[in-house]
Formats: structure tokens, sequence, C-alpha cells
């Protein structure tokens, strides 16, 4: 169910790293990353983009892709469960624990 | 045609979407609860709840069971195709929950939380079931189960559980083959002991070696290694590994190897598998030699062998475990030169005069020719997702890293080889428990 409240700034800080560390390994060099990963993370980006996170600017991963991605779930799995229980936020979070078990 | 566990998930999935109108899919996505609770309920239930306390981990999948149990009596006689994919799903979890680790459960708990709650949200786009109670607690209690999902790391969690292909019937084209691989492979699952019969494990191997390899020969159209000749490939060893195995079971019976039994369904799977890839594919191919199509051009036939090939390694861990168990049950019997000296064994005999029990160390050489044929299989299977799509994808995934980060296959493949020359060195005939008692002997003054 999605949640009609506004999200307090701290969550939507949460929320903004997680899509910028997924939008990350999405928009990274094909030879780091691989197809079905980069898709994951980038349709996982899409899902939380819409709850109002501020975008920034794409910059290449400098941790492994695992990690990453391990970085952006632990974000998502510290959100408050009335947010976390969000299906945009679930639906996401689905999506990159696939990406992260095929980067593994 | 076979299904995964993840394919009839994902199937379910699909199907919440498929019906407009919204009571209709209301009703048939609460029908699908009691599936989910008896699903994660055999997942653990050998050792109801004590085992979660032990491992510390999925303290929430507790909480589901409860609340989808509870759903599920709000709507008794709901049924529909959502309940009935889910349902088979739980069937094929029941049937094998002692063989799943704590890692495979863990993966199947967060897939089924994450139908559960997807379950949840369309019955509750359905406005008189908006406000129930019971759907309420079924979604926190999925949530709670993603979330957990989220913040542990992956390697608490194993996708190769997903992958457990459930058998059907399918009799045309290669899903027969496939079909009769899944069977086998659930066949041996769903068998409660590690015992089997030496007539089962006899067949077992007869099958595994006509799979791998018809596969070795599709593996052999690959391109050699750099610097080594074409052949030089660990994977093609696997079906020399297989062949050695059974020609190392030739001394040893249980009286079963003509008098098999029949009503083993691994028996009937293994010969099922058999004769639908000589139906399909002929009799094995030689050692070495390439097929008559490669996998571009017969892609179904790489396609439906990857996929029984991705089932062998698993097939042969449980072959292994049977030969354990024969170690210490003394169901074999092997004529006595083909056993330990008297003074290496440990435990006293009580068989016909020249016929011994035989004992763990006595079992060695098939254990280790199991070995060889599991650790190489692995490498056909990723020899051949080069080429081939599978219908396996993590299972076939796990294979290929272990055998990539593997760095024995070659000594591996050099072994099978020695393995099956030095089990050409065994009697020819085939040894087996007589039928007839034989002549008297003097009895001593």
């Amino acid at each position: 169910m999605s949640t009609p409240a506004p999200l307090p700034p701290s969550t939507l800080l949460a929320l903004g790293q997680a899509t910028g560390l997924l939008t990350d390994i999405g928009r990274a060099d094909p030879s780091t990353v691989s197809a079905d990963v980069a898709v994951l993370c980038l349709a996982a980006a899409e899902e939380l983009r819409p709850l109002g996170v501020e975008q920034r600017t794409a910059r290449p991963p400098t941790e492994p892709i695992e990690a990453t991605i391990s970085a952006a779930l632990a974000l998502l799995a510290q959100l408050p469960a009335s947010v976390f229980a969000t299906t945009a936020i679930l639906d996401a979070a689905s999506h990159a624990r696939l990406a992260r078990e095929l980067a593994s | 045609m076979a299904a995964t566990i993840a394919e009839l998930l994902a199937a379910a999935k699909d199907q919440l979407s498929a019906t407009n109108e919204p009571r209709q899919s209301a009703l048939e996505a609460v029908a699908a609860f009691a599936h989910v609770a008896r699903a994660l309920d055999s997942l653990y239930d050998y050792r109801p709840y004590e085992h979660y306390a032990y491992e510390q981990l999925p303290t929430v999948v507790p909480a589901l069971v409860e609340s989808a149990r509870a759903a599920a009596t709000c709507w008794p006689a709901a049924d529909g195709p959502v309940a009935d994919l889910v349902g088979v799903a739980a069937d094929a979890i029941a049937t094998r929950a002692r063989t799943f680790n704590d890692r495979q459960r863990w993966t199947l708990s967060v897939a089924f939380a994450e139908t559960a709650r997807r379950c949840v949200d369309t019955a509750r786009g359905f406005p008189p079931y908006r406000n129930i109670p019971h759907l309420a607690s079924v979604r926190a209690a999925a949530v709670a189960c993603e979330q957990r999902a989220a913040a542990v790391p992956a390697s608490d969690g194993d996708r190769t559980a997903l992958d457990r292909l459930i058998p059907t019937a399918a009799t045309t084209g290669f899903s027969a083959v496939i079909d009769a691989a899944a069977a086998l492979h659930s066949a041996l699952y769903a068998r409660a002991s590690p015992r089997l019969s030496m007539a089962e494990l006899l067949i077992t191997v007869n099958a595994a070696q006509l799979a791998t390899a018809h596969a070795a020969a599709y593996a052999a159209h690959l391109s050699p290694e750099p610097g080594l000749h074409p052949w030089h490939r660990p994977a093609l060893a696997a079906p020399e590994a297989w062949q050695a195995a059974r020609l190392h079971c030739r001394p040893f019976d249980d009286t079963t190897k003509l008098r098999p039994p029949t009503d083993s369904p691994i028996a009937s799977a293994a010969a099922r598998l058999g004769r639908t890839l000589i139906d399909h594919l002929g009799p094995a191919p030689a050692a070495g030699v390439a097929s008559a199509a490669d996998a571009a051009t017969r892609p179904d036939v790489a396609s439906a062998l990857l996929t029984v090939t991705s089932l062998l390694p698993e097939v042969a861990d449980r072959l292994q475990r049977a030969t354990h168990a024969w170690g210490y049950t003394g169901q074999l019997w092997a004529p006595e030169r083909h056993l330990l000296a008297y003074e290496d064994r440990t435990t006293p005999t009580h068989a016909p005069p020249g016929v011994g029990v035989v004992a763990y160390g006595d079992l060695e050489r098939l254990t280790n020719s199991l070995t060889l044929a599991r650790t190489l299989t692995t490498a056909l299977v990723s020899d051949l997702s080069t080429v081939a799509e599978t219908r396996l994808p993590e299972l076939t995934r796990a294979h290929t890293t272990t055998a990539n980060t593997s760095k024995v296959l070659s000594p591996m493949a050099t072994a099978a080889h020695d393995a099956l020359r030095r089990s050409q060195l065994l009697p020819v005939e085939e040894w087996a428990v007589p039928t007839k008692p034989g002549p008297a002997r003097a009895q001593p003054r």
C-alpha cells in the first residue's frame, strides 16, 4: 500500500542514497557489471524515484558491486517498518536482492 | 512439462494480475494463504519453532505462518489458479523439507513471504477486503520477512532451492527427458532414508552415464583451451567417472541385482530417463566423440541436456550417501577376493563360504568414483552453460561457480580415466548373490 503522508527528511535522505547507489551500478561500465545486474538495479532505482527522493549525478561505484548493492539494501532495511511496507520500496528491495544474488 | 518452485511462484504472481474483476481476484488471492502457511510450516516442522530459536535467524517466519493460517480460516472454501500454483510449490517443499539446509529454507521463506504480500495487496484491491485485520497481519509479517532479507547478507540465502523441478508426466519431445530427470531427482530426495538398494543405484548410475555421455558429446564442440589438445577438457571425463562407478559395483550385491524392486520410484524414474534419452538421442556416444549436431544447430537438445546434467551432481551426492550407509548397514555382499583382507576387517561376518559382508573400506573406490562423477559433472554443466539455455538458472550458476573456482578439475579428469581403467580389471561377469543354495559341505568333526 502506498503511504499518503509525506516522508520525513531522514527517510528521504536514506532513500536518496539507496537510489543513488543503485543508479550508479545501473550506469556503470558494462565491463564491470553484467547486464542483468544493471537492469535490476535500474529497475529498483526506478521504483524508488517516484517517492520524491532527491536525484544526484551518477558516478562509478567505488566499492565492489555486491557490497554496493548490500549497502543500498541496508539503507532500505533501516527504514521504519511502516515506510518499508510501501509497495514501491518492497519491489525495489526485491529487485535489489535478486541483483545482489546475481552479482555474488 | 516439469516446473520449478521459482516458476510456479512467478506464475502465481502473473495470475494475481490476470483477472480484471476485483472480487474474483481477491477470492483467488486469499485462497493461497493456506498453502503459504503449509509450505513454511513443513519447512521447519520436524523441530517446530525450536529450530528458529536455535538459528537466531527467521523469527519472523513463525509470525507469517500463524497469520497466514489464521487468514486462511476466514475463507475456507476459496480456491482458484493462484492457490493451485502455490499449492503445488508447497507440495514440492513438503516432500523434500528435510533435505533443505538453513540457507535454502530462508530463501524459500522469503519467496513465500513475497507471494503472500502480493496476495494481500491483490485482495485489498477489492474494497470490502481493504480493512480486514487478518490481511493486515499477514502483510505485516510478510513485510517483516522481506525487511529482514534486505538486512542480512546474501550469503544467508541459497537460491538453488527455488530450482527444484517438480516432475509431471510429459511424454513428448525433450520435455519427457527433463521430466524423467526431474522425477529421478525428486524420488531420490523424497526418500527419507539414505538407504538405496543396489539395483536402484545401478540403474541410476547407468542413466546418469548416458546423460553425461550425450552432454559431453555436445560439449566436445566447444573450442579447446589455449595451447591444449581439443579434447583436453576435464568435463569430457564425466561419463568415464560415471562408468567407473558402474563397473566398481560389479562385485557387490544385496540380492536386488537379479530381483530388482518392482515398486521403487527411483528405479522407475531412472529407467524412464534412460529410455527417453535413448529414444530421443540414441545410445551413448563413445568417449571424446563429438555429436553430429552442435548446440547452435540443436539448441533444444543442448538445453535439455544442460538441464538434466544440472541435476546430476545432486544425484551423485545422494548416491554417495547411499554408499556411506552401505558401509554401516552391512546389506551388501561380495566374493571374499574383492574385499579387504580378513585381518583388516573390524566386524565378524556371517555370510556363506567364499562370500563376505561389504564393509566401509571395501566401498572406497566406488565412493571415490562418485566423487569424481559429481565434480566433473559440475564442470560439464559449466561448459554447456556457455552455449545452451538452462531451465534451472540458479542451480546452473551455482555449479558453474563451483567449477570455475575449482583447481583440481584436470587431476580429477585424469583420476576418472585411471579409475575407469582400474575398474575394467574387475572380472567381466557381474556377481550376484546366488539364488540357489550351493552344494552342502562336509561338517568338520
